[in-house]
């Protein structure tokens, strides 16, 4: 498998089909930080594929090829946080609260009153991880929502192997603490483990 | 390490240990048991918001509408870290550089020569009168200082011996030199004294002024000060405004009227009551020449408040209820002064009623000095003068013979 910098340099060289490989590489983790700033308002694909287009047309300006990953996230970042000073307006008079529910509703699944639930355990969900110290917020979201192994998470945030899994450790401790009174609806066994 | 367990992120090695403990370790496994939940919590609460759709194939459908990259120039051979902004051929750079060197050279030599000059000039020569010189900084030779010369920072300027200078500097601020005296320009609100007397007219502004003497430093900010420096001690004397004086071992603050006196080495700074008024009024008959007033308004773009001075104006009338007598002689009488001896010469000037000039005379210094005399006779030349029901006496003092104006008391005419 090619490395980060061999497709980088293969982008620009014309190659379109190796920045594809970069999407296919990175797009959970992009959209997982989308998610983490616009996912409220049901906007991360867009802002994720917008931070994809943005990486491109700066590709020429990146330094160190090798650290595409860490450059993928600030481009990332901006990008989300552009996209939010754009809606912020028409944002700001919706409540952000009720998306999740209607986000359930419109999947149609379980009664009424379970989708109310599960909005509300979103919510405490939410919190808890709002809680958390900043830098452990965007690890504990690629890992969760997009079941990033570690070494994805290294290589798009930029972090060793010992950090995130430190930062995980104690971020699960504390989430663990939090959520102690919240059950899962299901069994155990329906979150799978990340494929190594 | 639980939660490393749980990810599926543990080498071999490690993950034997662990189970090895869990299995004998029941609180460890009430507490796994509680991170697995949360965990399965989090997933489950995550997994409706999962990415849904694969980027790839829209991200690729919308790079064609973008510019399309410029070819790079990486050598894949070498691969550098670096990718290179291979995009401009590289002769580029070198042009840029070689057109900003170009333009900046083009513009210097555009650039309004006076500007260039008035870059560090902080002032121009007022007035000089006597033996004076200036000498330029990183310069030996010295030169005698000419009005209207410009003055730049650094340069030194000395007096001779009865001699007087005034520097007008940015502000404006003028400074008054007495005779035998040092000063360096250090800019425009910088000067120091090496030695001899200096009368500061300082232009009020929120930038310090400051002067530098051996033995002490004056801060002020706009007034009007003497400061008197000789090899053991300086002596500040203060006329209007406020001044700060340190010694580097006291501070004082004098109002208007007040002298302090530091020694060089000495920590004690003693003040005074004084009258600033005649210390100081050596320095009142010297003002800006004209000449030099036009160089610091042209070159300097700077407005002096050079000083409009009343001349003394006598009226006299001649004609009585007869008739109108003829005049052929005048008499001026003043105040003796105790001290006459830097008295100016006197220009007196007669006029008609339609102010004619009808003669002229001059009264030189001589008359002043000599403390014997209070009066002068002035005889008109020729014939006396008839026609005229009212005459102008005009009295000019001409400084420079001296910076002392004497006070007229009456001026008489003998009628026929």
């Amino acid at each position: 498998m090619l490395d980060d910098a061999e497709l980088v340099f293969r982008c620009l060289e014309g190659d379109t089909e190796a920045y594809g490989e970069l999407v296919t590489r990175y797009q959970g983790a992009v959209y997982a930080t989308a998610f983490y700033y616009a996912g409220r308002y049901g906007a991360a694909e867009d802002v994720a594929q917008e931070a994809f287009l943005a990486a491109f047309r700066s590709l020429p300006w990146l330094k160190e090829a090798e650290k595409f990953g860490p450059w993928l996230k600030s481009i990332t970042c901006r990008t989300a946080a552009n996209w939010l000073r754009r809606h912020q307006k028409r944002y700001l008079k919706e409540t952000p609260l009720p998306f999740r529910r209607i986000a359930a509703i419109e999947d149609g699944k379980g009664p009424p009153s379970d989708i109310v639930e599960r909005g509300e355990r979103f919510e405490r969900v939410q919190q808890a991880i709002d809680s958390l110290p900043e830098r452990y917020r965007l690890p504990v979201i690629l890992r969760y929502l997009q079941e990033l192994s570690y070494e994805e998470i290294c290589a798009f945030t930029g972090e060793s192997t010992d950090e995130v899994r430190g930062i995980l450790q104690r971020a699960g401790r504390q989430l663990r603490d939090l959520l102690a009174d919240l059950d899962a609806q299901e069994d155990d066994s329906k979150w799978h483990r990340a494929h190594k | 390490m639980l939660q490393a367990w749980i990810d599926n992120e543990l080498g071999n090695a490690e993950r034997v240990i662990l189970e090895q403990h869990l299995a004998e370790c029941p609180a460890c496994s009430v507490t796994l048991k509680k991170h697995q939940k949360s965990a399965a919590l989090l997933f489950e609460v995550f997994s409706e918001f999962r990415l849904k759709h694969d980027l790839r194939k829209g991200v690729l459908e919308h790079l064609p509408e973008m510019d399309p990259l410029r070819r790079s120039v990486v050598d894949t051979a070498q691969r550098t870290n670096v990718v290179r902004r291979g995009w401009f051929p590289k002769w580029v750079p070198l042009l840029a550089a070689m057109l900003l060197v170009a333009l900046a050279s083009l513009i210097y030599s555009q650039w309004p020569q006076d500007m260039i000059v008035a870059k560090d000039v902080v002032g121009v020569v007022a007035h000089s009168f006597g033996q004076n010189s200036s000498q330029e900084l990183g310069r030996d030779s010295q030169m005698t200082a000419r009005v209207a010369e410009l003055i730049q920072c650094g340069e030194r300027f000395s007096t001779g011996a009865g001699a007087r200078m005034l520097l007008a500097l940015l502000g404006p601020t003028q400074v008054k030199l007495n005779e035998n005296t040092r000063v360096v320009v250090r800019g425009d609100r910088d000067v120091h004294i090496e030695e001899g007397r200096v009368s500061f007219d300082v232009a009020k502004a929120e930038r310090k002024f400051q002067v530098q003497t051996p033995s002490a430093k004056v801060t002020v900010h706009g007034t009007n000060f003497e400061v008197q420096v000789d090899p053991e001690r300086t002596v500040v004397t203060v006329r209007a405004g406020r001044v700060t004086v340190e010694n580097g071992f006291a501070q004082a603050e004098l109002l208007p009227g007040e002298q302090a006196a530091c020694a060089a080495g000495r920590e004690s700074l003693n003040t005074a009551k004084v009258d600033a008024d005649s210390l100081m009024r050596w320095a009142d008959g010297l003002t800006p020449d004209k000449e030099a007033v036009a160089v610091l308004t042209s070159t300097l773009g700077m407005t002096v408040p050079a000083e409009l001075r009343a001349e003394q104006f006598f009226v006299l009338r001649t004609e009585t209820e007869e008739r109108d007598l003829a005049v052929t002689t005048f008499y001026l009488t003043w105040e003796a002064d105790k001290d006459a001896s830097d008295c100016c010469a006197y220009d007196v000037f007669v006029y008609n009623d339609k102010m004619v000039e009808l003669f002229r005379q001059r009264i030189e210094k001589a008359v002043f000095v000599d403390r014997s005399q209070s009066s002068v006779e002035i005889k008109v030349p020729g014939n006396p003068i008839e026609d005229a029901s009212v005459l102008h006496i005009k009295i000019v003092p001409d400084f420079t013979t001296g910076a002392k104006e004497t006070s007229f008391t009456k001026v008489s005419a003998l009628g026929i």
